[in-house]
C-alpha cells in the first residue's frame, strides 16, 4: 500500500539550472575545465561532476545519480586518443558516460539534453559513428573555443551573456584557482573541496561580470 | 542532442549555488572577498583573501574578552 502511494506521489521536483561535466580529469585539461565552469555559471547553469560526490559509493551509481539529478550534460570526447603509459589505451570512460545520458534521455520521462564536445571536426563521426548526424561543439583545445561553443549551444531570453563577459569569468576563474589551490594546499583541481569552491567563485564573477545581473529592476512611477 | 537548448530557469543567487554544492557560508564570505578583490583588479596577493579569517565584530569580541577574563 505504502509503495503504491509512494509510487502515485508526486515526484520531487528536480533543478533545471544543473549541468553534468563530463570530462577527462587530466593536467592538460584544467584551462578548458576551468572555461567549461566559467561559461556554464555565466549561463546561469550550476556544474556538477563525478569527483564533487564521497567516494565510499561505487563509481558507477554516483553516475547515474548526478546525471538523473542534472537538466543538462556535456562530454567531451577530446581526448580519445592513446595514452603514454604502457599498455597503450583509449579513455572509455566519456563515451561509455554519454551513452549512459542517451539513454537516460529515452528512457526518463523528465528532459535531459546532451551536448558533445570535441576538439577536431569530423573526428566524432570516426571515433563514434553511431552519433552520426550529431553536431558536435567544436572547441579546437582552447579556453576560448570552449567559450564560444557554449555560446553557440545555449540561449537565454534574459541575461545572455556574451563571449566577452564569458572570457572575464574565466580570467576571473583562472586566479581564483591558484588562490583556492594554493589555501587549499593542493595542486589539482580535480577534487571535491576545489571544485565547489571553484564553481562558487564563477557564480560571484558572474554575478559582477554580466551586466544585466547587476542591473536593478526598473521600478514603476506611480500616478 | 539539440540544435540550441533555451535556458528558462532563473540565474541562481550565490547562496543557491553554495548550498546546492555543499560550501560554507563562511568560507563563501571569503570567496566573495577574494572575487571581489580579482574583479577590481587588486588582487596582488589574493591568497590573503581565502587564509585570514574574517575580524571579529563587537559582540564576539565582547565575548572572547569576557572568556579570557574568567580564564
Amino acid at each position: 500500500m505504502a509503495s503504491r502511494r509512494r509510487r502515485t506521489g508526486r515526484r520531487p521536483r528536480l533543478p533545471l539550472n544543473t549541468a553534468f561535466v563530463n570530462v577527462p580529469y587530466d593536467p592538460h585539461y584544467e584551462n578548458l575545465f576551468i572555461a567549461l565552469i566559467a561559461g556554464l555559471s555565466g549561463f546561469g547553469l550550476i556544474p556538477h561532476a563525478t569527483l564533487e560526490i564521497p567516494g565510499s559509493e561505487r563509481r558507477l551509481n554516483r553516475i547515474m545519480g548526478l546525471l538523473r539529478r542534472c537538466r543538462y550534460s556535456f562530454h567531451d570526447l577530446s581526448r580519445v586518443e592513446l595514452d603514454a603509459t604502457p599498455p597503450e589505451t583509449p579513455r572509455f570512460n566519456m563515451p561509455f558516460e554519454l551513452g549512459l545520458a542517451g539513454a537516460l534521455r529515452q528512457t526518463l520521462r523528465r528532459r535531459h539534453e546532451w551536448f558533445v564536445l570535441e576538439a577536431k571536426a569530423h573526428r566524432l563521426g570516426k571515433s563514434l559513428s553511431d552519433l552520426g548526424g550529431t553536431d558536435e561543439l567544436l572547441h579546437g583545445g582552447t579556453p576560448g573555443g570552449v567559450l564560444r561553443a557554449l555560446t553557440n549551444a545555449l540561449a537565454r531570453s534574459r541575461h545572455r551573456p556574451t563571449v566577452a563577459e564569458l572570457e572575464q569569468i574565466y580570467a576571473d576563474l583562472v586566479t581564483a584557482a591558484g588562490a583556492i589551490k594554493k589555501s587549499l594546499g593542493t595542486d589539482s583541481l580535480y577534487s571535491a573541496r576545489p571544485f565547489k569552491e571553484l564553481v562558487v567563485a564563477a557564480r560571484i564573477s558572474a554575478r559582477q561580470r554580466i551586466a544585466s545581473l547587476g542591473r536593478r529592476p526598473r521600478r514603476r512611477r506611480r500616478g | 542532442m539539440p540544435a540550441k537548448a533555451v535556458i528558462t530557469a532563473p540565474v541562481p543567487t550565490v547562496q543557491e549555488t553554495a548550498r546546492e554544492m555543499g560550501v560554507a557560508k563562511a568560507r563563501v564570505r571569503q570567496l566573495r572577498r577574494l572575487m571581489t578583490a580579482i574583479v577590481e583588479g587588486r588582487d596582488g596577493r589574493v591568497v590573503r583573501f581565502l587564509t585570514r579569517t574574517t575580524p571579529a565584530g563587537p559582540k564576539r569580541r565582547v565575548a572572547k574578552r569576557k572568556q579570557t577574563a574568567r580564564s
